[in-house]
């Protein structure tokens, strides 16, 4: 009887009791985006933190059901282990097995470059937060406006050379030496500064080209030394920026040299790879303004603390905002095909028209609203107002920074402390766009 | 038919056809967020017209209007939806809007999430995500409890 009964109501239950589905299968199914960063590796320290800010920005989407048919996003995290070499298979994964819409990385220029070279024929939408090469916008100049399918919410290196052409002149640097990694961020980078330092009628000493992650590099260091600069400008990553400063602390001969570090190494990272943070004291660099304060940038920091308890570090909004960008170019597009959010990525990121509206960080649910009203919606970055052109840069503001160790008794009107008593960055200068251009 | 097996019949009808509960949890970010959250509402909206009705509900909800709910279980201590809450299913797609406040009755945390809930579906999570209040909630205060197991047995300080 126990069994007839079981039978009956299991029948009963699935004709006429309970509620049964009525949508087809994978109606609700999250929309995967493929999120390549570097967890291991030179940009290891970083990564992590860049991951998160991604995560921040997945939540509020999802949060406010979704950008598109009550859909999630489903961030597929894979480590790249800042190793170009990678590339192409995390992209070929992404792309024919996870059946990815968007990629959304790397953050070092090579392995964007590297991701790209699949993304782009398959025709999926990819945004990096972090990589500045000229050689992606070398990329997109030779390719067709359709062909173009690599985005960066980070401003292109050409820019920061000349902010760090100005900052040795600003630092009464005669003559300078380029140290700089011999890859696709690091080769041009280090070309552009070198062009802009000459142009300004300063004296180049050396240009010195080095590999990533090697355990020494008292070599090019000793060639930076003979060449006796004023200043060292150097193009490095957190890991190998700590190994040079502590090798150059131990070489016989130096002079006393002011060095200016570049975004890649404005990072606690690179405190803690240089072990003691004495031996960078007083280090200046330049970097793209990815924190000022702005109330785009306060309300998506409000957030990263309220879900990590600490601060974000830089580049982290400009992920943010890759995330929320292909969010909302989803829902603008209306479909998850990838020419239409390509071109949907270009009008979220754009100057509205007259009856548009704007949509910040933390407000991404009433932005979503707006453009499923029909409304022209323009995004305005945590990183700036991201406007991409049709090479898919973005123009912002830069700053040239100096690293204060603890106890410095150095004056500065606008200090970032890093936990732990590890020191902090001092905004030493702001340059905004026009300035630079 | 018996009546013996009438009876069983009628036991077993009454038991089938039983609203099917269905388990709504709230997932907040962090602990940190569970416990600076006083009171917690549930409130679920049909959405068979319209899969994308999150985004315009919470902007609603944003305005104080909570519009027409098919369930709305009232604010209540967040600790009793802890372990989520059970409901009697509606049929079709709905969006399950979950809401947190404070002690001073602002929302800080919220969140939308579309499913359709039936027997044996799973338990739909709605993913909570910090309001502009949070921050204003939050500054400067360390939650009263150390966790929330502390916060829900013993209450905070």
């Amino acid at each position: 009887m126990l069994r007839g009964c079981a039978s009956l109501v299991l029948a009963l239950g699935l004709l006429a009791c309970g509620p049964q589905p009525t949508l087809p299968d994978g109606t609700l199914a999250p929309i995967k985006v493929g999120l390549v960063t570097s967890l291991t590796g030179t940009l290891g320290t970083d990564g992590p933190s860049w991951r998160d800010a991604a995560r921040v920005a997945e939540r509020e989407v999802n949060a406010a059901g979704g950008p598109i048919d009550g859909r999630p996003i489903e961030l597929i995290v894979v480590d790249d282990e800042t190793n170009p070499g990678r590339a192409e298979a995390i992209a070929t994964r992404l792309v024919n097995d996870d059946e990815v819409v968007a990629v959304i990385g790397a953050a070092a220029s090579s392995i964007s470059l590297g991701l790209a070279q699949i993304t782009g024929p398959a025709q999926i939408p990819q945004i990096s937060c972090c990589s500045t090469s000229d050689l992606i916008t070398d990329r997109a100049m030779m390719q067709a406006e359709g062909e173009r399918f690599l985005f960066r919410t980070a401003p292109a290196d050409i820019l920061q050379a000349k902010v760090v052409s100005i900052a040795a002149e600003n630092l009464a640097c005669a003559s300078l030496a380029v140290l700089h990694l011999d890859d696709s961020y690091g080769q041009p980078f280090g070309d552009a500064i070198v062009r802009e330092f000459r142009a300004g009628g300063g004296v180049i000493a050396a240009q010195v080209p080095f590999a990533d992650e090697q355990a020494s590099y008292t070599a090019e260091l000793s060639m930076i030394r003979d060449a006796m600069p004023d200043c060292v400008a150097l193009v490095a990553f957190p890991g190998s920026a700590g190994t040079i400063v502590r090798d150059w602390a131990s070489l016989s001969g130096t002079p006393d040299v002011t060095w200016i570090g570049t975004d890649g190494i404005r990072a606690p990272g690179f405190v803690d790879q240089a072990a003691d943070p004495g031996l960078i004291d007083g280090f200046f660099g330049t970097s793209p303004i990815t924190d000022p304060a702005t109330r785009e940038y306060n309300a998506f920091r409000d957030r990263y603390r309220a879900f990590y308890g600490e601060d974000p570090i830089p580049f982290s909004s400009n992920q943010y905002d890759a995330v929320a960008l292909l969010a909302l170019a989803i829902a603008r597009a209306g479909s998850t095909d990838g020419v239409a959010i390509r071109d949907a990525l270009l009008e979220v990121s754009g100057p509205p028209s007259d009856t548009g509206g704007l949509v910040e960080p933390g407000a991404l649910a009433a932005g979503l609203a707006d453009v499923r009203r029909g409304t022209d919606v323009d995004y305005q970055g945590a990183s700036g107002n991201v406007n991409f052109d049709v090479l898919g840069n973005v123009v912002t503001a830069y700053e040239i920074w100096r690293y204060d160790a603890p106890g410095s008794t150095a004056s500065c009107d606008d200090r970032t402390t890093l936990s732990g008593d590890r020191g902090s960055f001092c905004r030493f200068r702001t340059l905004n766009a026009e300035e630079i251009r | 038919m018996s009546r013996a097996l009438t009876a069983a019949l009628l036991t077993c009808l009454v038991a089938g056809c039983a609203p099917e509960p269905v388990r709504v949890d709230l997932g907040f970010p962090r602990e940190e967020n569970f416990l600076f959250t006083e009171q917690g509402r549930l409130l679920v909206y049909d959405a068979s017209g319209d899969l994308d009705v999150c985004a315009s509900l919470l902007e609603r909800i944003d305005a104080s209007d909570f519009g027409d709910p098919v369930i709305d279980s009232d604010w209540r201590p967040v600790c009793e939806l802890r372990e989520g809450v059970g409901f009697t299913a509606p049929e079709g797609p709905h969006a399950y809007v979950a809401l947190g406040q404070d002690g001073d009755n602002r929302i800080i945390v919220s969140g939308c999430h579309v499913a359709e809930a039936y027997a044996d579906a799973p338990a739909i999570e709605v993913e909570l995500y910090p309001t502009a209040d949070y921050a204003v909630s939050t500054q400067g205060r360390t939650p009263g409890c150390a966790n929330a197991q502390d916060k829900c047995t013993r209450g905070c300080l």
